[in-house]
């Protein structure tokens, strides 16, 4: 069940009607168990066969956070450091098995293992993990109810694609019961509404030309290799955002509020930067649980370490993608972008992006923007690739500049059928989120919810939006991350 | 010694890893609290204090911290 299908807006409709009913009394408990089971009625809709998998899960980490708090509490720091390595090796374990397995098995008539991938397992494994090393490192006590510990791991707005949750800021949030509120309702609705733009009128709209190159690039010229490989970073930056951004604005509605997973990266001045504001929920997860560990064990090498650190984590990114040498090396690629960061310094410095001459980003930061896009642009030719030689046949072909010819970019533009409109709704998308940078999303304006004047506006937004999505919405596919 | 021997000296580490002219400390400020007390940084500010007091910290105690008072306790644990 598709978070953008009729069926979908059916489920939550009832769900969420039937939320907000509680009586003042139990309220918390009630809403919890109807979520609960919300989640798990959404999870076997989508994968009954992987149910099992996360019910099993939920059950050994809680009582693997039970076990090692109780050792915390009696001073038996070789036994709780023992439980959390069993912890990380079950979970790291189950994801790698399913992850790679596949990959060293030979293909038969249905195709290889991998495509049994439990749906969603990196991101509740993620949560999984991250919660018995916060128990284990003391920063949260282990969670006694068993309903609200199965709910942190399998909230069914961020079970399939995430954004990943710490249950330090989670947790608290499922112990009081959750009153309507109107202006995080609206701003949720807002949230969904952005979303469903990026996904259904740009990501949507750029998917089948750029799958149509890809899947036979030779035929392709070297223009309309490179134009797909610049195009590239919106489609997915469009599918991965606006799905978080379906997922966030949904939890508001049920007046939860979950981890941020984007915060504008199109407008990073460096690498460093980019990676700060790209899949945030991961990379914050990476840095506190892999690089922040690897960082301290290398502290005493200085700067060598800092990349040392640096390069593993981000390496182990790129492989958490997939079973494929492409993945690695996008890591990898990524990792040694950092170095000279590292060593200049400005790996640390983070200067507020101001705004210029009539409004715009100053010359200097726009030129940073501008390189490190290509730079991310370049990276993502590996990611997209089926293999890595075919990865360098493409960034060789397309770097030919001297063999780009116009003729053929119009030629496969018209084939693939993309609308003559496409620039359009990626034009919106840079200067809404430019103008409204400092906001979770470019349609936040939840300052005077309720209000008359709020009705008035909040009216034409939904309205605008809506027409923008009928008139301009593409083929609606499935969200990219659902295969990691 | 008490956490609030440690801060002046604290401070002034903490002035030079983060490249301040002044920091407010106190037994819960957080890496929240100061905008260029990151990751990276965090690490940095941990060789330093090791540096300067001439103690060792565990990993277990590094990933502990959860503001600058427990920090604190833990330089006046190792130098007595």
């Amino acid at each position: 069940m598709s978070v953008i299908s009729w069926s979908f807006l059916a489920f939550f409709a009832v769900l969420s009607g039937v939320y907000y009913l509680p009586p003042v009394r139990r309220r918390a408990q009630a809403q919890n168990i109807l979520l609960l089971l919300g989640s798990f009625v959404f999870y076997g809709i989508a994968d009954l066969k992987a149910l099992p998998l996360l019910a099993a899960s939920v059950i050994v980490f809680y009582f693997l956070g039970l076990a090692v708090e109780r050792a915390i509490k009696k001073e038996e720091w070789r036994r709780a450091a023992l439980l959390r390595a069993a912890g990380v090796c079950l979970g790291t374990g189950t994801l790698l098995g399913f992850k790679y397995l596949g990959a060293f098995l030979p293909a038969n008539g249905s195709g290889t293992l991998r495509i049994l991938l439990p749906l969603g397992l990196s991101f509740y494994t993620f949560r999984l993990i991250g919660y018995l090393i916060d128990v284990y490192r003391e920063k949260i006590p282990a969670e006694k109810d068993p309903i609200r510990f199965a709910l942190f791991v399998s909230f069914f707005p961020t079970l399939v694609s995430g954004p990943i949750d710490r249950a330090g800021k989670f947790l608290p949030q499922l112990r009081e019961g959750r009153l309507f509120d109107y202006g995080l309702a609206m701003d949720g609705f807002f949230q969904v509404l952005w979303g469903l733009f990026e996904k259904m009128c740009i990501a949507d709209n750029l998917a089948p030309f750029t799958g149509m190159v890809w899947a036979q690039p030779e035929q392709s010229g070297s223009l309309t290799l490179a134009f797909t490989a610049l195009l590239y970073p919106i489609q997915i930056y469009a599918d991965f955002d606006g799905y978080s951004h379906i997922t966030i604005g949904l939890s508001k509605f049920l007046g939860i509020k979950v981890a941020r997973n984007f915060d504008h990266p199109f407008f990073s001045r460096n690498i460093a930067e980019y990676w700060r504001k790209w899949h945030m929920s991961l990379t914050s997860w990476l840095t506190d649980y892999v690089f922040t560990p690897l960082s301290v064990s290398f502290r005493n090498l200085g700067k060598v370490g800092i990349c040392l650190a640096v390069v593993i984590t981000f390496t182990l990114i790129g492989m958490w993608h997939g079973a494929d040498w492409t993945f690695a090396l996008f890591g990898l690629y990524h990792g040694l972008l950092y170095i000279p960061l590292v060593f200049s310094g400005s790996f640390q410095k983070r200067r507020k992006l101001k705004a210029g001459k009539w409004g715009l980003p100053a010359i200097g930061d726009m030129a940073g923007m501008m390189l490190t896009y290509l730079l991310v642009a370049l990276g993502l030719v590996l990611f997209r690739a089926p293999g890595v030689s075919e990865a360098v046949s493409y960034a060789c072909r397309m770097l030919a500049v001297g063999a780009w010819k116009p003729y053929d970019l119009v030629v496969a533009l018209l084939n693939a059928r993309i609308p003559l409109f496409f620039p359009l709704p990626i034009l919106v998308l840079f200067l809404l989120e430019w103008a409204r940078r400092d906001k979770e999303h470019p349609l936040q304006h939840c300052e005077n919810a309720g209000s008359g004047k709020s009705m008035v506006l909040d009216s034409c937004i939904t309205v605008s939006m809506l027409m923008a999505i009928i008139l301009l919405q593409g083929h609606t596919g499935s969200f990219i991350y659902f295969n990691f | 010694m008490t956490r609030k021997d440690i801060y002046p000296r604290l401070g002034a580490i903490m002035c030079e890893v983060f490249d301040l002219d002044s920091v407010d400390i106190n037994d819960t400020t957080t890496a929240d609290d100061i905008p260029e007390w990151d990751s990276l940084s965090h690490i940095q500010l941990v060789v330093a204090v090791e540096k300067a007091f001439g103690i060792k910290f565990s990993s277990r105690e590094i990933m502990r911290w959860q503001n600058v008072g427990e920090l604190a306790d833990s330089v006046i644990a190792k130098i007595g």
